[in-house]
């Protein structure tokens, strides 16, 4: 699930990353890829709140949260990152949602892409698949370390299935939920031991995608449904032809228009902006322009192919 | 000007010109944002939201026309065929990147309210209107009539 656009971003709500005691607290873990390689970092936070150098947020309720450093745009990225995180935690799928980072390049760059955040050229998986497999199996292991303690039990006879932790000698179990706040305040061990890909059940298995039911309710979160204070819509008036530039402009039936608050240029053209669409479209389609088209590309279909066609010098 | 109008069960008054369409009323003034913006001519049915209970092209419906009629968007839906139609759509991975798909539903819950037991012809007659970038039309196909069969268990 997306979280909505303005919460991961608010510092009020980062000022929420407090320490230990608080109710609600979570379990937090993120990486800082330097020149020694990953170090595991391990924060607590408040339920539903966001902690910007993480990859994974296991709340009370029991639901695991991955942050996704890749965009989901159809492609299913939200559900492969999920899947390899998921799979090194041994969460409960069903309980299993992820939210956008936000821009931070340092912690969610993508070194694929030399270093920039970004998503793109078919590396969403590849520059996922070591750390969030690392960020699966640190929160695991500190899960379990926190029942070992709670039960004074050897970790190493502990198992993990589905979001649950059992001791099978003493029958005792613990939802990842009820262990968070414990799992929160331990260190994160230097080393963890990944899964052998023979007994995985997530990847390479089919899952349901994390995002159907949002897309199909109306919940799932679009750029154009981000309405931000005092947000202003521009609608743009673009030339005939490419490359064509402004000669006249004629703005004063635009201007009064209800809702429209300037008109501005751009490079190519003149943006209405306006309070809502309608009226900057409105603004927009009252727009009288007079274009220079000397420089604009006039060729059609046939010439250009000609032209593409044509040896070179 | 102040307009009333009926959405999702509640009675809203806006102050808009009375030639805004529908859709714009929905997202900018109510922030129902779950109806999409699409070509804004009815040509690709992002916008679908019922009018008593049939699927309409809010782009291009003036605010004023819309009169005493009830509008529900796809945060309304809460008929059987509805629910019926989302799990269908969640279990068989409907959606790839979404935009088109509250358009879709929408269309998708107007057959069944209308015709339980569409056969393909009914369905694609039906949704013939909603357009979808990601070409999923073969699993919305299979995903009506799944929940057609699971409106009739």
């Amino acid at each position: 699930m997306q979280q909505p656009y303005s919460q991961p971003f608010s510092p009020s709500r980062r000022r929420l990353l407090k320490g230990a005691g608080a109710a609600g607290v979570g379990l937090v873990i993120g990486f800082h890829w330097g020149l020694g390689g990953p170090r595991a970092m391990a924060a607590e936070t408040e339920s539903g709140g966001w902690a910007p150098n993480a990859f994974v947020r296991i709340a009370p309720d029991d639901t695991v949260t991955v942050i996704s450093k890749h965009i989901e745009f159809g492609q299913g990225s939200y559900t492969g990152v999920a899947t390899v995180l998921a799979e090194e935690l041994d969460a409960d799928w069903s309980r299993v949602q992820v939210a956008p980072a936000p821009a931070n390049a340092e912690l969610y760059g993508n070194a694929l892409l030399g270093g920039m955040q970004g998503t793109g050229g078919s590396t969403a998986m590849a520059s996922s698949w070591d750390q969030l497999r690392q960020a699966g199996a640190t929160a695991r292991a500190m899960l379990v370390a926190a029942a070992a303690e709670r039960w004074g039990v050897p970790a190493s006879e502990l198992s993990v299935a589905q979001g649950v932790v059992r001791h099978a000698g003493s029958g005792r179990e613990a939802r990842f939920g009820e262990l968070a706040e414990a799992a929160g305040r331990r260190e994160a061990p230097k080393e963890v031991r990944l899964k052998d890909p023979s007994s995985f059940r997530l990847i390479g298995h089919r899952v349901p995608r994390v995002d159907a039911s949002e897309k199909s309710n109306g919940e799932a979160q679009f750029t154009l449904d981000i309405y931000l204070p005092d947000m202003l819509t521009a609608v743009l008036l673009r030339p005939p032809l490419f490359g064509a530039t402004l000669r006249l402009l004629d703005d004063s039936e635009a201007r009064k228009v209800r809702g429209v608050v300037d008109v501005v240029r751009t490079p190519r053209g003149v943006a209405v902006l306006a309070e809502g669409f309608w009226a900057a479209k409105k603004g927009r389609d009252a727009l009288k322009a007079e274009w220079d088209d000397s420089a604009a590309e006039k060729r059609g279909t046939e010439a250009l192919y000609e032209d593409f066609a044509a040896p070179g010098p | 000007m102040s307009i009333t109008l009926k959405v999702n069960g509640k009675t809203h008054s806006v102050d808009v010109d009375a030639d805004t369409p529908l859709l714009w009323v929905l997202r900018d003034e109510l922030r129902l944002t779950g109806t999409k913006y699409g070509c804004g001519i009815s040509q690709c049915g992002a916008c679908t939201v019922h009018l008593d209970g049939s699927p309409t092209r809010s782009c291009v419906l003036p605010v004023q026309s819309v009169g005493d009629r009830s509008v529900t968007t796809i945060e309304g839906l809460e008929s059987p065929a509805a629910a019926a139609v989302q799990k269908a759509w969640a279990e068989m991975d409907v959606p790839q990147c979404g935009y088109c798909q509250s358009g879709q539903v929408m269309s998708a819950v107007g057959l069944l309210e209308q015709t339980p037991q569409p056969d393909d012809d009914a369905i694609d007659g039906a949704m013939r209107g909603n357009v979808c970038r990601c070409a999923t039309y073969q699993r919305i196909r299979a995903a009506i009539h799944r929940a057609a069969g699971e409106l009739e268990a």
